[in-house]
């Protein structure tokens, strides 16, 4: 019931937003009419995903506490995305028009290369991205309205997300971001009050995994169960890879004004704070129900959340709401990355083999066409995924690794050394992600996740490309946008 | 003093401590990899204001904490054994406290109270420079 009224809350209020969406800007940048609560809800809203939801509880009844280095950077990333890379986004956007980060790209470097090579990234890694999301919506869907089956799920989430996402755009996703944000954030609350009451609190919690043996209580340890470098690589990749997150990055070229980034980091900390309780509550649940017994052996580590909600113990409401919060943070990642991936269709790609954008609604046809293509392509993503029965989390991981190796080193580095070059900045794109694709296809090269040795292999390459190229002088609005 | 800094010298002081204990190459391995990630991600914190002049007092105090906190934290989690408040390990606790709680309330306290927008006169000037032939155009030199 309440995961049904959320879908049709969020079809009216995205159908709604279409009647604002009128030119490609308002498509892409909402009309860059956002504030800070609106900006920060949007971006803790498509920052936490079904990756969230659904993997981190199926991740942590897996490995144990030590799915936590994934999760706990949250702490500390909305101050450290603002600091480094989100006010020279601002500023990029005042001083350039650009609607896109690879536009922000095309504007640092002054060139067509850059923008092109951020531009397929974006593209690539929203594919993969999105797939995440349809697998989570496929499982989620099928739980929340049992009967539904695994592919009539993947296909219904794909049809309530193309209806709004097509005809709102960025609008309607950030609209519906904020009324996501907020199912999330109560729904988070609740699991973890009753994930805690449910061994009368944590003592009961720690003494059920704990008391199943050494194997099992080594799971409460943050490095437990896993070797050093997988837990301190995920803490690398999850702190500086975060900075490469297009999905994110993208809201603040939509903010109406630089003062509106003071308070934004504190409002995606807390949103993500909250969100993050569900990680840990659910996922500490997990634990303590699968080791002492109460939770039946799962067919899928993935499972674990939903199955925990479904024990007659679990209060009905809990139940609804929060799938009706799994459903809420799927969505609301999904349609960042098929706008996302419609932009860099539409708009990037095309502008780097110089072609001028369409125009008003013949360009907002196309980014709707664009849309729709992107999200079929996540669907044959997605089927591939479920077909093999891997794990959320694992997909998820690579499709932040994908965007933290390909483009946190330019949009870090690139934006604060004025040594670094446009073709430094492709290179590194091609660096970091070549070096994660060689390593995903060929495990056991290295203990630490690729995503982490990839992220590395992309700084260095950055760093040494730009060393080796001539420095060049940058124009005055490139260096005034830089610098205040 | 600068966030990296203080990131390495806390990771150096954790290696130091981690060299006497038993199970040496584990735990040195544990502490030297601990360190290396806290000290990559604050030179990252580091890096925001590089290109910019001004440095206020609160954001001193701010990368100072966080260095101090996230250091701590991520040595702990690799280091510390035993039993913490709830039965939970210490080394969990410093996992959640170091790297999580403490850094949230820091970090976003810290750059509420630290942000400077831009001078009134630069944004005019930006918005000035903004040439009406694109993104590119506007950068190329």
């Amino acid at each position: 019931m309440i995961p049904a009224a959320l879908v049709l809350l969020t079809l009216a209020v995205g159908l709604a937003a279409a009647r604002r969406t009128r030119s490609a800007t308002d498509f892409f940048v909402a009309g860059r009419r956002l504030g800070a609560f609106r900006a920060g809800l949007a971006v803790a809203a498509s920052a936490f995903s079904g990756f969230v939801f659904l993997g981190g509880p199926g991740l942590t009844a897996e490995i144990g506490f030590g799915s936590l280095f994934i999760v706990v950077p949250a702490g500390f990333t909305a101050a450290l995305i603002a600091r480094t890379v989100g006010r020279r986004l601002v500023l990029i956007a005042e001083a350039s028009g650009a609607v896109t980060l690879p536009e922000a790209v095309a504007f640092r470097f002054g060139a067509r290369a850059p923008a092109a090579a951020c531009a397929a990234v974006v593209l690539l890694g929203s594919v993969i991205y999105l797939g995440v999301q349809l697998s989570a919506l496929a499982r989620a869907a099928a739980a929340a309205f049992p009967g539904l089956g695994i592919s009539a799920g993947l296909l219904l989430g794909l049809a309530v997300l193309l209806v709004y996402s097509l005809a709102g755009g960025m609008v309607a996703s950030v609209d519906t971001d904020v009324l996501q944000g907020v199912v999330m954030a109560a729904a988070a609350g609740a699991a973890f009050w009753w994930a805690l009451g449910s061994f009368s609190g944590p003592e009961g919690l720690a003494a059920a995994v704990a008391g199943a043996g050494a194997e099992s209580a080594r799971r409460l340890e943050p490095l437990g169960v896993l070797g050093t470098e997988t837990g301190l690589g995920f803490l690398l990749l999850f702190s500086v890879g975060v900075l490469g997150q297009p999905h994110m990055l993208h809201k603040f070229l939509m903010l109406r004004h630089p003062e509106a980034l003071r308070a934004l980091p504190a409002v995606v900390g807390g949103a993500q704070g909250l969100s993050l309780l569900v990680w840990i509550g659910l996922g500490a649940a997990a634990l303590a129900h699968t080791a002492s017994g109460r939770l039946p052996p799962l067919a899928h580590p993935d499972e674990a959340a939903l199955a925990l909600l479904s024990l007659p113990e679990a209060p009905a409401l809990l139940a609804g709401l929060v799938s009706a919060a799994v459903l809420a943070a799927i969505l609301s990642t999904s349609d960042a990355f098929l706008n996302l991936g419609a932009a860099a269709l539409v708009r990037d790609l095309p502008s780097a083999l110089g072609r001028a954008p369409q125009p008003g609604g013949s360009g907002l046809a196309a980014a709707r066409r664009a849309s729709a293509a992107v999200g079929v392509a996540a669907l044959g993503v997605a089927a591939w995924h479920l077909a093999g029965g891997g794990l959320i989390a694992w997909l998820g991981t690579l499709g932040f690794g994908a965007f933290a190796a390909g483009l946190a080193p330019t949009l870090t580095l690139g934006l604060v050394w004025e040594r670094v070059t446009g073709r430094a900045a492709v290179g590194s794109m091609g660096v970091g992600l070549g070096a994660l694709f060689l390593l995903e296809a060929a495990p056991g090269w290295t203990a630490a996740p690729p995503g982490a040795v990839a992220l590395g292999a992309g700084f260095g390459a950055l760093v040494v490309f730009s060393l080796r190229s001539r420095p060049v002088h940058l124009p005055e609005p490139v260096r005034l946008a830089l610098t205040r | 003093m600068k966030p990296a800094l203080a990131g390495a010298t806390v990771a150096a002081a954790g290696i130091a401590l981690a060299l006497p204990l038993p199970d040496g190459p584990g735990r040195l391995w544990s502490a030297l990899l601990a360190g290396l990630a806290a000290a990559a991600i604050l030179s990252v914190w580091g890096l925001g204001l590089r290109a910019r002049a001004r440095r206020s007092a609160w954001d001193r105090w701010t990368g100072a904490g966080l260095a101090t906190s996230l250091g701590g934290g991520v040595l702990g989690a690799a280091l510390l054994e035993g039993s913490g408040a709830f039965g939970l390990p210490r080394a969990l606790w410093a996992l959640l406290l170091g790297v999580f709680l403490v850094p949230l309330v820091l970090t976003n306290l810290g750059f509420f109270l630290s942000f400077e927008p831009p001078a009134p006169e630069d944004l005019r000037r930006i918005r000035q420079l903004r040439g009406p032939r694109g993104p590119e155009a506007a950068g190329s030199r």
